[in-house]
């Protein structure tokens, strides 16, 4: 369904932020703090597993949404569980 | 009954904020009430054999802005939330309330609806019949858009207020009695200042529930603001709705020190329940809910100016109400019902029709009960408006709420001038 293209990951990743949290895509940058910086909290951090599951059809562990800090830390994520990911 | 010259704290109002189907602000409801106008329209939309729905006509609350609310407050709302937040929003700077003087716990939240978020639950059910799977449409925020106190505790994170939440979930007395515990909990002395209302949100779902009653209106789809019809011979049920009313009720003394404005004085209230039946309403029980509330008032049938009625337009509860009245205050007391202008707005209703008596003793006039032009003979007889409205003194009111299983709710109000 999605291409392991690192890019475009990176592109469906920030859509899905845009969408989710209503974000301008340029506030989304590899270093952003996903709380510091995009003011998320503990909330926006379960729908963001949910939506990836629904959208990726992977189901990160606990412990891998602990580490999330970073978008850089999302795109790593998801790149990691590629091999679970349908190619397009 | 309480001696009036015994020492209690009095409750003063005094912020209102209203969306309802005659606009988004206080201002709009007075200004389409004191032109008798109606917020009833058609739907078309419920067209839809899907949906089975017989009536064809709502009091929908149109093009207010979503996005004015920040998403972080945004996410955990449905509609009937963000309805109460905004209506909240403007009687908190109607009020001239500080943040300072807000987020105290002496400040807390009475607020109700009939239900939570029905939107979000029938999204949540589409998702569902579409996949089967049971976790399919839940993420992080469905319970607390769906949970019976959405509204107080959305408004409570909205502004900061930390004192106590009471959830008055008690169908279209929810606002009513919502209000009515605000002022107790003033006149109580353990807050000093109450927010206080209810919202509802419409969806087929809310509509299905009274047409399967036969409690809606189905004959007046060629003319939609010829109903609902309260009193009238000729009437044949509920319009539903939708808004949300918010009232600020301060301690009497505090709000004339900090200098606010102050619309009126809430002086009695009182609750109660028919047990009898869920749906038909007891003369008895409505009639002891208005002694009580008068009796709080510590005033008597004969000092009340205006009566302004739950009457939302069935037979049933109609001809219970005015029974009731005629038993209490005779024939002679004014009685109007503003159902015929906005519908039945539920757990709204009780709260933006007490915001319409605000507009009565601003302007010493009575408003008319809309759409009532022949009263109906099987029923109380009491003193009805009925036309234009009528020049009067407005000083002391009494405002009904009655709800499915069988609950009472009335308020005693008296204008600043006369307390």
């Amino acid at each position: 369904m999605y291409s392991n293209n690192p890019e475009m990951i990176r592109a469906e990743v920030n859509k899905i932020f845009v969408d989710l949290f209503e974000l301008d895509e340029q506030q989304l940058q590899p270093e952003s703090h996903l709380f510091n910086d995009l003011g998320l909290d503990s909330l926006d951090a379960i729908d963001m597993a949910i939506r990836f599951q629904r959208e990726f059809q992977v189901k990160p562990s606990g412990e891998d949404i602990k580490n999330v800090q970073t978008m850089a830390d999302i795109y790593s994520l998801v790149e990691r569980y590629m091999p679970q990911l349908k190619s397009s | 009954m309480m001696d009036r010259s015994e020492k209690r704290i009095r409750v003063a109002i005094t912020g209102i904020g209203i969306l309802s189907p005659l606009g988004l602000s206080k201002a709009d409801l007075l200004a389409g009430v004191r032109a008798n106008r109606s917020g009833i329209r058609l739907m078309p939309e419920w067209e839809n054999p899907s949906l089975g729905i017989n009536t064809r006509v709502a009091a929908i609350v149109s093009d207010f802005s979503e996005q004015s609310i920040d998403r972080k407050l945004r996410r955990t709302m449905s509609r009937v939330a963000m309805l109460s937040m905004l209506a909240t929003r403007e009687a908190i700077a109607d009020s001239g309330l500080s943040q300072a003087e807000l987020q105290t716990e002496r400040s807390g939240i009475s607020y109700g609806s009939s239900f939570g978020g029905t939107s979000t639950i029938e999204d949540y059910f589409r998702g569902y019949q579409r996949n089967g799977v049971l976790s399919e449409g839940v993420v992080s925020t469905t319970f607390l858009k769906v949970m019976p106190h959405t509204c107080a505790a959305n408004i409570a994170i909205s502004f900061g207020i930390p004192g106590r939440i009471v959830a008055s979930c008690v169908a279209c007395a929810s606002s009513t009695q919502a209000i009515g515990y605000g002022y107790e909990a003033i006149k109580l002395g353990v807050a000093d200042r109450m927010i206080c209302g209810g919202a509802e949100e419409l969806t087929p779902t809310v509509a299905a529930i009274f047409d399967v009653l036969n409690a809606t209106s189905t004959s007046f789809h060629a003319n939609p603001q010829s109903t609902p019809r309260p009193f009238d011979a000729s009437r044949d049920g509920i319009v539903v709705g939708e808004g949300a009313g918010t009232f600020i009720l301060e301690n009497l003394e505090l709000a004339r020190a900090r200098g606010a404005k102050i619309y009126a004085e809430v002086c009695g209230f009182y609750t109660n329940n028919d047990a009898t039946h869920m749906t038909n309403p007891s003369v008895e029980g409505l009639s002891t809910c208005m002694q009580g509330a008068l009796d709080d008032a510590c005033l008597k049938p004969e000092q009340i100016d205006y009566i302004n009625a739950h009457a939302a337009g069935t037979a049933a509860g109609d001809r219970a109400e005015s029974l009731a009245i005629a038993n209490i205050f005779g024939t002679e007391t004014p009685v109007s019902s503003m159902k015929g202008h906005v519908g039945h707005l539920m757990g709204a209703a009780g709260a933006i029709e007490l915001a319409a008596c605000m507009g009565m003793i601003e302007d010493q006039l009575l408003y008319p009960t809309l759409n009532l032009q022949n009263a109906s003979p099987d029923q109380g007889d009491i003193r009805h408006l009925i036309g234009q409205a009528e020049p009067a003194r407005v000083g002391t009111i009494v405002k009904n709420s009655f709800a499915f299983g069988g609950v009472n709710a009335s308020l005693v109000i008296r204008s600043i001038k006369d307390a």
